[in-house]
């Protein structure tokens, strides 16, 4: 009987408990950390826009050395031919002076 | 409501439901100042998703899931370090890990001749699981409607109704070993 009057006492314990408050300065703790993460987000897009540029920089640089590249294979090639036909038909220079 | 969240409408929902946050975080969690972090994280959530809040709750309902689930993770988050703790002292014994239970909370809001016995119930409540704590807290010392408990729970009231039957009853169990323990 004196056990459960004290089981019953303790469930009725936190009956007419009163509200705690919040730190005054709740919302301007809120506000800063809104405001660091603000701004970790603006690092990391910068950091991203960053990466993003040298990345698009490489690109541009190898696609111009392609195309450079692609450009100048014709003559090359041509070149090949001359000199494989001169081979041919004897006209190949032999000497060195 | 705005729909686009602003500084000064997160000022406004911080002093209305700041009390509300606040004191359930503490409920949860018993402990000062970690329910004050909580808090925060629950309004900066709140500031960030207040935009997908699609207002088929009310708006305390929906604070109140964030802070239960907040608190929830933040409870899960603590039990894993615990484990952790007592693997690492296992192993490191000289590391003086922390191993001792979490001492009676001393709940600021209760009246001193009821303290001792509300620290007994909130030891209690701490060992009941999940659900059966959440529906717990909010139906005994919130003092929710079940209606809204089912909301807040994403459950029906029924489901709500059975879980508080079973917390009522484990805490009863819980509370009949810890009774030797009682000074008068």
């Amino acid at each position: 009987m004196e056990k459960e009057n004290w089981i019953n006492e303790v469930m009725q314990s936190t009956k007419g408990m009163k509200p705690v408050e919040a730190n005054p300065f709740l919302f301007e703790k809120i506000a800063h950390k809104i405001e660091l993460s603000r701004r970790d987000e603006v690092q990391a897009k910068s950091f991203s826009k960053g990466w993003a540029l040298a990345a698009s920089l490489v690109i541009t640089v190898n696609l111009i050395s392609f195309t450079y590249m692609l450009k100048n294979k014709p003559s090359h090639q041509k070149e090949i031919g001359y000199q494989a036909l001169s081979k041919e038909m004897g006209l190949v220079q032999t000497s060195n002076y | 409501m705005q729909n686009k969240p602003n500084e000064y409408n997160l000022q406004q929902l911080v002093e209305t439901y700041k009390r509300l946050v606040f004191n359930t975080a503490i409920n949860f969690l018993q402990h000062r100042e970690e329910a004050e972090d909580i808090t925060q994280d629950v309004f900066i959530e709140v500031y960030q998703s207040l935009s997908k809040f699609k207002e088929q709750s009310t708006i305390s309902t929906w604070i109140y899931r964030i802070t239960v689930n907040k608190c929830l993770d933040h409870l899960r988050a603590k039990k894993r370090q615990k484990r952790f703790g007592f693997l690492t002292s296992l192993f490191h014994p000289e590391s003086g890990e922390e191993l001792t239970e979490i001492s009676h909370f001393d709940h600021p809001g209760i009246e001193i001749e009821k303290k001792e016995k509300a620290s007994f119930l909130f030891k209690a409540i701490e060992g009941l699981p999940e659900n059966q704590k959440t529906a717990f807290i909010l139906w005994h010392i919130e003092e929710l409607p079940q209606k809204e408990i089912a909301e807040i729970m994403q459950s029906s009231v029924k489901a709500i109704e059975s879980l508080l039957q079973r917390a009522k009853a484990n805490l009863r169990k819980d509370l009949e070993k810890i009774y030797p323990e009682r000074r008068n």
